[in-house]
């Protein structure tokens, strides 16, 4: 547990391609919400935490990485531009996972994790191959056991971790989590968290998560960055993101952050200001 | 897997058995073995009684097949591509379209130039039918249109053009008034080999193009979002299908007038029985509305001995235990 913040160094490849966010805007009719956005380059292999009020437009800015709201700015992954590529080609790159799985489905879970692979041309191997696959990541996620359960009897969290295992069945380069976990019992928090992180450095994956549990965010972040009014307010390991004047700045609370004794730290919030 | 193709079996099976009691039943005192027999070698009956057989039962009982394969198949997609449990061609305005377009050319005698008088009403229909559909495309590429704004707009269709409808009513004289009630009824009486042939081949063009798509179809049933980050161009399918459901709806509608229930019954009967994989949901639909439109046919023939009811009152009557029916499984199993 204690070499996981070490597992993927920042500049342990040069070469390797890294997504790059600069002067990106993007918002809704009439309203823009993020301006001017730029971010320091993510690397291959690292999880980084986007933490911020309700309303900060996390969300939105997901949604605009992914391509699915009109924006200018610059999204590159390695030299390639992604921003206003066809849909096709974007999806080949970068997966985003919305808060919410629909109601109402009448799909099994197997079917729904299934379905995320074979829509797409060059994902469509054979039946067989795709349900192998469907199924190591309900193993790995420890949901196999709902593997033939309708969509519509499970629980918000059960649904929650399906969302999940569809969004990393198809093993983007760039997997965008938007509250992957806020349904999520204590275990299946700890767990998510840790297989997203060995997923994303044996795939060699970038992974943009937004968290509002700043001390999960913390312990299982490379880096954190806080949101707010569609800006970005910090930026850095844990230790420089979360510090209780930016707390106090951007959720309006009185917090301290301490350090616990095996290495990582915990955020504890004392008052609201 | 292996249940859901022996279920699309079960079903294939019950349409053929169906459709098999739908040829041997009529008014005309045909047996049940003179007419298969006459089907296998043409001519063994004498010739009014062959006449029967090949130009009145057979266009009837493939007619009733077909217009509810189709209008179920139109139903299933647009449930999907609108996200709307309560949409299909009925419901959204498509068959009070089609009413529209078959009355201009019954009681106002307006129809597109060249065109025979026999050829008038189904023309118009369909020609009502497909704009209407087209109307609903362009609500739903607008950006800001979600697929609630869409069924909405559908229901101010239905109103719109029943309206009009009851209008010209008003103002016609008694004979297109009985002509245009019974063409609203719907009914399998004037079905010709040529309508046949007709939604044969739509059935053919669209089927497969439905197929192909199924797989994103099934992911758009979790969300456009998801659907779009999956690489899903979700305004091109919405539009393909829509252009489906134009076809195999504004052609059923044509030939045989409203049929109300089908298009939207017979899609969750095999939702209840399939899920959502659309690869099983999309046949399924097919089969069942055509299952369902010839036990209509059949019980058209036989509820009322000696009279031949309209088929469009005869749906409801049959689609609508066998749904509650589904529904209350459902519900005890849940
Ligand atoms: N579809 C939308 N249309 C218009 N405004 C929206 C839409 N979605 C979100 N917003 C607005 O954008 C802002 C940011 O929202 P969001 O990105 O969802 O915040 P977060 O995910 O950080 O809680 C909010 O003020 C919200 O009201
Ligand atoms: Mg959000």
């Amino acid at each position: 547990m204690t070499d996981i913040a070490s597992s993927t160094p920042e500049n342990s490849m040069a070469s390797a391609p890294a997504l790059t966010i600069e002067h990106l805007s993007a918002g809704y009719r009439n309203r823009p919400i993020i301006k001017n956005l730029s971010l320091m380059p993510m690397q291959e292999g690292q999880v980084v935490s986007l933490i911020g009020p309700n309303a900060a437009g996390k969300s939105t800015l997901l949604r605009a990485i992914a391509g699915l709201l009109p924006a200018t700015g610059s999204v590159r992954l390695g030299d390639v531009e992604i921003l206003g590529l066809p849909l096709v080609d974007q999806a080949r790159h970068i997966t985003y996972t919305p808060q919410e799985l629909p109601q109402q489905i009448a799909l099994t879970v197997l079917e729904t994790v299934m379905g995320a692979l074979q829509v797409s041309r060059e994902n469509r191997q054979d039946v067989d191959a795709a349900m192998q696959k469907a199924i190591d990541v309900l193993e790995r996620l420890g949901i196999s056991h709902l593997a033939m359960e309708q969509l519509d009897r499970l629980s918000g969290g059960q649904r929650q971790l399906t969302s999940l295992a569809q969004t990393l069945v198809r093993e983007p380069k760039v997997l965008l989590l938007d509250e992957p976990i806020s349904a999520l019992d204590l275990h299946y928090q700890l767990r998510v968290m840790k297989e997203v992180r060995e997923i994303a450095a044996e795939k060699r994956m970038i992974v943009l998560v937004v968290l509002h549990d700043l001390s999960i965010a913390a312990r299982w972040s490379d880096r954190i960055v806080v949101l707010a009014n569609g800006a970005v307010v910090a930026e850095g390991t844990p230790q420089q993101a979360i510090t209780p004047e930016v707390l106090s700045d951007v959720y309006q609370v009185k917090a301290r952050v301490e350090s616990c004794s095996q290495g990582s730290f915990t955020v504890m919030v004392d008052d609201v200001v | 897997m292996l249940r859901k193709t022996l279920v699309v079996s079960g079903l294939a099976i019950a349409c053929v058995l169906t459709f098999l009691t739908d040829l041997v039943t009529g008014p005309s005192s045909l047996s049940a073995i003179q007419v298969i027999q006459e089907l296998f070698s043409r001519g063994t009956l004498s010739v009014p009684q062959s006449t029967i057989v090949w130009e009145l039962r057979l266009p009837q009982a493939a007619m009733a097949f077909l217009v509810g394969a189709s209008l179920s198949l139109a139903g299933a997609e647009m449930q999907t591509i609108l996200n709307n449990p309560l949409a299909s061609p009925f419901t959204l305005g498509v068959s009070s379209a089609a009413s529209f377009g078959a009355a201009l050319a019954i009681i106002m005698g307006i129809s597109l130039p060249f065109v025979s008088g026999d050829w008038m009403v189904p023309l118009n229909a369909f020609v009502c039918a497909f704009g209407s559909v087209l109307l609903l495309e362009m609500i739903s590429r607008r950006k800001a249109a979600g697929a609630n704004t869409v069924v909405l707009f559908g229901i101010a269709l239905v109103f719109t053009f029943n309206a009009l409808v009851a209008f010209m009513q008003f103002v016609s004289s008694q004979e297109a008034l009985q002509q245009l009630v019974f063409w609203s009824m719907g009914s399998l009486g004037r079905s010709t080999w040529t309508s046949v042939y007709a939604l044969v081949g739509v059935m053919l063009v669209t089927l497969p193009f439905s197929l192909r798509s199924a797989n994103q179809m099934t992911v758009l049933r979790m969300g456009e979002d998801r659907a779009h980050s999956f690489g899903i161009n979700v305004a091109r399918l919405r539009f393909m299908a829509l252009m489906r459901i134009s076809l195999l709806s504004g052609t059923a509608v044509a030939f045989v007038g409203t049929i109300g229930f089908v298009g939207l019954v017979a899609p969750h009967i095999a939702r209840l029985m399939l899920g959502e994989d659309h690869k099983f949901l999309l046949p399924a639909s097919a089969l069942a509305g055509g299952l369902v439109m010839s036990l209509a046919s059949v019980l058209s023939k036989t509820l009322v001995p000696g009279v031949l009811l309209p088929v469009g009152i005869v749906t409801s009557i049959v689609g609508v235990p066998i749904f509650v029916l589904l529904i209350f499984r459902r519900q005890s199993a849940i």
